[in-house]
């Protein structure tokens, strides 16, 4: 896959993903209002005392009429980022914004896709940041390689601290988790039940994750984990509604071919 | 020209051997437990340091648990509040309510963990997640209007064990008092 593919697979489908969420927030932008769930009145304690200018600036930042403010200047940062590309302007907007969000979420709003965001803006803005102090293929070369880093270690860690649990290598935590997933419980005679097949599904998970930074040492393989990293995506968001690590991880798996390629190219 | 090719190259394998290193040293830190940094901004900043563990533990999950009163009328049963939708394809572009529900849920978790960190016997009132599960619980009785006008609700955390076939073990691991709506 060509540089500029690569790239422009970043681009557009990390701008997508940020429009996506800021429509979702967007929606539900009554649960962070004063009589919602996430009143700021009551959240604001969490932010340390010191320096004071902070809580003020959030306490501002935080006001429903700005809070909406924010999504919206994400929003068109998002489309800016999916017609024109990256430019720093667009990279500072979006880091800024999604570290806003994340505090006015106590850190985190849905967990894993939230920090695979917040690394696709990191790379976007350390490609900038790097491309000031050089040239533009060697702030590219920081931001991806930064970003596939990360998303290598995503799957490397998650398989492998399942390989140390004992109810994943018997299967019994698939069929746990998918009862308590978003569209659950399984049904009586889901095929999730058999135990066996259950066994099956954990040990294919688990080695394919565990081994996943292998595809940059060989390259031929990558297609076909990226493809199937797509299919695992999307029947995370199937059983368990989380549609945001569809979008998130799908942006971030162009790095790989970037970082496959930048390794086999110089060994 | 050939020394400059040579250095590369070097370089080169340098950066693939930090590579190996950097899994195997990923690898190692999975396997002897270290201290857990605290703080407030390190919560609220968590995103900088993701551990990537995801669904890898079965153990004790905590559920909210509501309860509601009219006046002069008894207590309802308790309800459970958790995360259930309807699957649909298109909510793979536009799934507000999901991940909202999503993140009550994870609210509730929050709330357990500082409850531990707590010790047993202390005040959890103070607690901004506490404060936050008891507008989640207020909200949620008005949500699906448990009985006619309730004027009072209470919550409960209860620490439940499932397995393949269904609920093993359930432990109340907090109660609110009575609370007004």
């Amino acid at each position: 896959m060509s540089g500029y593919l690569v790239v422009r697979w970043l681009e557009v489908l990390g701008g997508l993903s940020l429009v996506l969420q800021c429509l979702e927030y967007w929606r539900m932008a009554d649960s962070t209002d004063p009589k919602g769930i996430w009143a700021w009145q009551v959240q604001r304690a969490d932010i340390p005392n010191s320096p004071a200018f902070v809580k003020a600036f959030l306490d501002l930042a935080y006001q429903p009429v700005y809070y909406r403010l924010q999504l919206l200047i994400r929003f068109m940062a998002a489309i800016a980022l999916v017609v024109w590309g990256n430019h720093w302007l667009t990279a500072l907007l979006l880091f800024v914004g999604t570290l806003l969000l994340l505090i006015r979420w106590r850190g985190a709003f849905n967990g894993g896709s939230d920090f695979m965001t917040l690394i696709t803006v990191s790379g976007l803005l350390i490609a900038q940041g790097v491309t000031l102090l050089s040239d533009e293929q060697t702030g590219w070369t920081a931001g991806l390689g930064y970003i596939a880093i990360q998303t290598l270690s995503s799957y490397f860690v998650s398989g492998w601290v399942k390989l140390k649990r004992p109810e994943w290598r018997n299967g019994q935590a698939l069929t746990v988790f998918l009862n308590s997933g978003l569209y659950g419980p399984l049904s009586p005679d889901s095929v999730f039940r058999r135990p066996w097949l259950a066994r099956v599904c954990s040990w294919s998970f688990i080695l394919w994750e565990g081994l996943f930074p292998l595809v940059v040492i060989y390259p031929p393989w990558m297609g076909g984990f990226v493809a199937l990293a797509l299919l695992f995506h999307f029947l995370v968001f199937w059983f368990f509604g989380l549609n945001r690590f569809f979008w998130a991880w799908a942006t971030n798996l162009s790095s790989l071919f970037f970082l496959g390629h930048y390794f086999s190219s110089a060994l | 020209m050939h020394n400059a090719n040579h250095f590369e190259r070097l370089g080169m394998h340098i950066l693939a051997g930090l590579f190996v290193l950097y899994f195997g040293l990923l690898a190692l830190g999975m396997f002897w437990r270290s201290q857990t940094v605290r703080g407030p901004w390190f919560y609220l900043l968590r995103a900088f340091f993701p551990n990537w563990q995801f669904y890898h533990l079965v153990g004790l999950v905590p559920h909210l648990y509501v309860r509601s009163q009219a006046p002069d009328a008894p207590w309802t049963d308790w309800r459970l509040v958790y995360p259930r939708q309807q699957r649909h394809v298109l909510r793979l572009f536009h799934n507000p309510w999901g991940n909202r529900d999503l993140a009550q849920q994870n609210l509730v978790e929050h709330l357990s963990s500082d409850t531990k960190d707590l010790g047993e016997g202390a005040d959890a009132s103070q607690l901004v997640s506490y404060q936050l599960v008891c507008r989640l619980a207020a909200h949620a009785v008005r949500q699906h209007k448990l009985e006619h006008n309730p004027t009072h609700y209470q919550l409960e955390i209860r620490l439940e064990r499932a397995g393949p076939q269904g609920l093993l073990s359930t432990d109340t691991v907090l109660r609110s008092p009575s609370l007004k709506l």
